[in-house]
């Protein structure tokens, strides 16, 4: 089959590899529909992120139909369209059985790569590095998905392909954060990031009942997005003095109630680091990034709560005394994707919720280091490419 | 004793030497939570091919006899195998398998089951105490072992999680790369 393979720094190829194969009698096959490309994909594109090997197939939103099942596997079948959370979950582990996929404890083969720094592994994650999990990605015309029946959720006919690729990893990492938020119906949420992320969260937010929804960013076209899409107030922090000063002034001096951050590092360039050789050339830790989280922490009112979705390294500054004094709710984790995704289909299948605008960009799965390109320095709009295998 | 021919040491260095010398002994315990019973973990543990598949990045296990263990390290250049005795004095509490005479890696190796609060299942300790030959024996062992032993205790304790909890042992087998099978890092 064709896939999207990493090769070293800002070398992505498309190129043939074998196609995947059922391994355990859990597993399902799919033939890829769409995939697209994430944020937090740049971290290792751009090599600041650890433990990609030469040849990695990468990508991990996507949806597809399922083409082959092992022998174990009842609920879903061969010819299900079904979209699949980016983190794979076994179902049968305490941290599923709680509802917290992204921690799931036995789907990462390579957990001790991260137990040096993490204490502990995470799930494992289709094309995203080594050290979490070393799955070979979505961008490809075919993908094995582990634990089929826990991991592949049927697609209602009238859920578009678009509306169900980004079930699989935005739309549900963007409603988690505003469901952190545990919003009331007079709230203010403001959410720093309009990228694919940001826009789901404020759109969820709006749907969660907040009275108002402020989105903070810098690119025009994605302001605009916030607001026509996602019924937002916006700021374009470039052109202010103080975002700070601007959200206090639109709360009554209040602060928002709720603080999104969807931005993380991802904008900068510092990643996750590993304890191994590489990780100091790897790293090239800049020390005051982190502008938006400051900003939001600041912001939010008092006793308010912060929900962090966005990625962060793990030696990054965090003024933990503000958190403190303010008695800020500090709400965060990879998205639990198992735990939302039948209410985000029934969102689509209901007309409530829309995500299909992420999508401004289409290329056959040939073009993705194009789209890749595009989507790294934001051209023409560009907030998410779809590609087509 | 009787039939323990296999018991006598099969590792052969290249140029056809024995295993001699002094021995590194390092303990590590490790431990681990599994959703599952005592008894059903204490029955999982006696079986040789449950030590297997959760040992087989390194190490073979299998029954001899009467409780006792065969158990083989492959190096590049031979091998190193002994024979254990299982001691079970405290059923469905804990295991020990002791080593009978003759070179080995693992001097000893006990598993501790006891009740995990709530129902979190079970916590399960386990100990081996290595005994590294010295020199370039130990050095290829330690190659082979190359993650280290702490690691190498977490992830047999991790493998058995797994597969108990899930029927299954994460995989990587078979991955789709452009530059061959992608197997760990
Ligand atoms: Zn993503
Ligand atoms: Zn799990």
């Amino acid at each position: 089959m064709r896939a999207l393979c990493w090769n070293g720094v800002n070398d992505l190829r498309v190129e043939t590899v074998p196609d995947p194969e059922i391994t355990s009698p859990r597993d399902a096959i799919l033939r890829v529909k769409l995939s697209t490309a994430c944020g937090s994909d740049l971290h290792f594109i751009d090599g600041y992120l650890p433990t990609m090997r030469e040849g990695d197939v990468i990508g991990h939103e996507f949806m597809g139909e399922i083409t082959a099942v092992g022998s174990e596997v009842r609920s879903v079948a061969v010819g299900d369209r079904v979209v699949v959370p980016s983190f794979i979950g076994c179902g049968n582990c305490g941290y599923c059985q709680q509802d917290l996929w992204s921690l799931c404890d036995n789907t990462n083969p390579n957990a001790e790569l991260q137990t040096p720094i993490l204490g502990y592994p995470t799930a494992g994650i289709y094309g995203y590095t080594h050290a979490f999990g070393g799955y070979a990605g979505a961008h490809a015309g075919y993908v094995r998905v582990p634990h089929a029946e826990e991991n592949c959720f049927p697609v209602p006919d009238e859920v578009s392909d678009e509306q169900a690729l980004f079930a699989s990893d935005a739309w549900a990492t963007g409603y988690m954060g505003a469901d952190f938020c545990d919003i009331h119906p007079d709230d203010v949420v403001a959410v720093w990031g309009c990228g694919g992320v940001g826009l789901m969260a404020q759109q969820s937010a709006s749907l969660m009942g907040a009275e108002r929804v402020i989105g903070i960013d810098r690119f025009p076209e994605r302001l605009r997005l916030a607001r026509e899409k996602a019924g937002s107030e916006t700021i374009d922090y470039t052109a202010v003095e103080s975002v700070v000063d601007v959200l206090q002034r639109m709360t009554g001096g209040r602060g928002p109630d709720a603080c999104i951050d969807a931005v993380g590092m991802e904008a900068h360039g510092t990643g996750i680091g590993y304890a191994y050789d590489r990780v100091k050339q790897a790293l090239r830790l800049h020390t005051d990034r982190g502008d938006a989280l400051r900003q939001a922490i600041v912001a939010c009112r008092k006793g308010g709560t912060l929900s962090i979705l966005g990625v962060y390294g793990v030696l990054d500054k965090f003024p933990m005394g503000v958190v403190m004094n303010k008695g800020l709710t500090v709400r965060t984790a990879q998205q639990h994707g198992q735990r939302y995704v039948p209410q985000l289909l029934d969102h689509a299948a209901q007309g409530q919720m829309d995500p299909s605008y992420l999508a401004t960009h289409r290329f056959s799965l040939e073009d993705a280091p194009r789209g890749y390109e595009m989507f790294k320095h934001k051209e023409d709009g560009c907030v998410r490419p779809v590609f087509v295998p | 004793m009787p039939n323990y021919d296999r018991s006598r040491m099969v590792f052969v260095t290249a140029d056809g030497g024995t295993l001699e010398g002094a021995t590194r002994a390092t303990e590590i315990e490790r431990s681990i939570t599994i959703r599952a019973s005592e008894d059903e973990l204490y029955r999982l543990w006696r079986d040789p091919q449950h030590l297997s598949r959760i040992m087989d990045h390194f190490a073979t296990v299998t029954a001899v006899d009467g409780g006792r263990h065969y158990w083989v390290i492959p190096l590049p250049i031979g091998q190193i195998a002994w024979n254990t005795r299982t001691v079970a004095e405290h059923p469905s509490e804990s295991l020990r398998w002791e080593p009978l005479a003759g070179p080995r890696i693992f001097d000893d190796v006990s598993v501790h089951f006891r009740p995990a609060p709530g129902d979190r299942g079970t916590e399960v300790t386990l100990r081996i105490r290595f005994a590294l030959p010295s020199g370039i024996v130990g050095c290829v062992v330690m190659g082979r072992i190359d993650t280290g032993l702490g690691l190498l205790v977490n992830t047999v304790l991790r493998r058995s999680k797994s597969l108990v909890e899930t029927g299954e042992i994460p995989t990587l087998a078979h991955n789709p790369s452009a530059r061959g099978s992608g197997d760990t890092i």
